[in-house]
């Protein structure tokens, strides 16, 4: 039913990422987009840093890679990351709420993919970047997940979705891994 | 929501019309960032949706200018990567310099001359202006006089600082840059003998023999099929064993692996083969 995963992300977010790729299922078939905050200058360590435990691979892409099932992709510092269909393109464009990447972008393009087959995520975070993203995945149908702002190390991201529209879920951590690790 | 949003066949509606009106075909650039650029054209211009875009376009014929310049996406910052501009002038230009005593650098298509300035600072820094010859193109006459201002986006300047710095801890974006009426310029002394084009990638040029080719994040936002034909044009203007500087996330085509080798696979340098 569901063709991709798309999680957003910021301060306080890696610690449920890295748990949910150690636990996922070694036949889970979606990919998976990841747009987290991270420092722009910084190029090296993050993804190497999620590959140590992770079940499936997890690479940051280079601009127009197909898109693989059961792979993890990061958006690259001081890129934005668009979802087109079958391929991830990449952008320099200016930052969007002072982030480059932008997890409202992300969302956007993925969203405007997949429609009702993307699951979009919210997780914890210090900014309200995310919440316009995750609201466009509930108006075109995808199934829409926020992070309890009370189980968020930081609560910003996940209350700014909340005070925007009714996510379809709010899950706590083993809730959301759960959830996900059960997807066919 | 966000931001002003068109659909795709808006944007489709308002590449035909630019290629039927002014012969400068779109069609090819990467559609998601394209559409994202005609909003934000939109919002700037205060044209409240496609139709107001498009009666624009086919009415003012003065406003293509400002319409190209505003499509065009600017670079992040001076000196984006300083681990790139570090390895050129710490390692690869003085290799290549005793190879060569005149280098010639072809900037194609640049917009906010960030990549052309952090350039030529570079090279003067180092006291190799004797030894370049760099010729860079626009698309437009507005973004050639707006590089030759100087004028420097304020966002971009303490990230910029903080890479110069980054490549030198003695370095000082600052002595570089002044004000004026609010706005901060770069010293267009820098650039004095770069030599400027109005070049389109539809249209023949005689650029030619060119050591090297700086084109970082630019590929980003054609099309697969646009990819291969700048690759195939970046070759003609290069000389046998020339090099090829892309961006760090950006490959060179699908097809072009008999035509590039990459020398430096971090920084994403190639060299022309044949």
């Amino acid at each position: 039913m569901y063709k991709a995963i798309m999680i957003g992300g910021s301060a306080g977010s890696f610690q449920i990422v890295n748990k949910l790729l150690s636990s996922l299922p070694e036949n889970f078939h979606l990919p998976i987009f990841l747009c987290l905050h991270r420092l722009k200058h910084v190029r090296k360590g993050f993804v190497e840093a999620l590959s140590i435990k992770a079940i499936i691979p997890v690479v940051e892409p280079t601009d127009k890679e197909l898109i693989m099932p059961g792979k993890a992709y990061l958006a690259p510092a001081n890129y934005h990351m668009y979802i087109d269909k079958t391929r991830i393109l990449l952008s320099t464009e200016e930052p969007v709420h002072h982030s480059r990447p932008s997890i409202d972008l992300s969302f956007y393009t993925a969203a405007a993919s997949y429609k009702e087959e993307l699951i979009g995520v919210i997780l914890s975070g210090a900014n309200h970047d995310g919440a316009n993203g995750l609201e466009r995945v509930s108006e075109l149908k995808g199934l829409t997940i926020v992070q309890e702002p009370k189980n968020a190390e930081v609560s910003v991201m996940p209350e700014a979705c909340l005070q925007l529209f009714h996510p379809d879920h709010v899950f706590n951590q083993d809730e959301l891994i759960n959830f996900i690790c059960k997807l066919k | 929501m966000a931001f002003f949003e068109i659909d795709i066949a808006d944007a489709r509606k308002i590449i035909k019309v630019i290629h039927e009106k002014y012969y400068f075909d779109l069609s090819d650039y990467s559609i998601i960032s394209l559409k994202r650029r005609f909003e934000k054209v939109m919002q700037h211009f205060n044209l409240k949706n496609a139709e107001t875009l498009i009666e624009r376009l086919s009415d003012d014929k003065g406003f293509i200018e400002d319409f190209l310049s505003s499509i065009s996406v600017e670079s992040t910052e001076m000196f984006r990567d300083p681990s790139f501009w570090s390895y050129l002038q710490k390692d690869f230009f003085p290799s290549e310099l005793a190879k060569n005593k005149k280098i010639k650098i072809y900037v194609p298509f640049s917009v906010s001359g960030d990549e052309l300035y952090s350039l030529c600072l570079l090279i003067k820094e180092s006291g190799w202006q004797e030894n370049f010859e760099i010729t860079t193109s626009c698309i437009s006459n507005k973004l050639i006089e707006n590089i030759k201002s100087g004028f420097f986006r304020t966002n971009k300047i303490e990230v910029s600082k903080e890479n110069y710095k980054a490549i030198n801890e003695n370095y000082m974006l600052s002595d570089y840059l002044s004000t004026q009426n609010d706005c901060v310029f770069r010293h267009p002394r820098l650039i004095e003998d770069v030599i400027f084009l109005n070049q389109r990638l539809d249209l023949p040029d005689s650029l030619h023999d060119f050591n090297m080719v700086l084109f970082r994040n630019k590929m980003i936002y054609y099309n697969i099929y646009l990819q291969e034909k700048i690759m195939y044009y970046l070759y003609e203007k290069l000389v046998s064993g020339g090099f090829l500087f892309i961006g760090i996330k950006e490959i060179t085509g699908q097809n072009s692996g008999d035509k590039f080798k990459v020398i430096h696979p971090e920084e994403n340098i190639y060299i022309k083969l044949g």
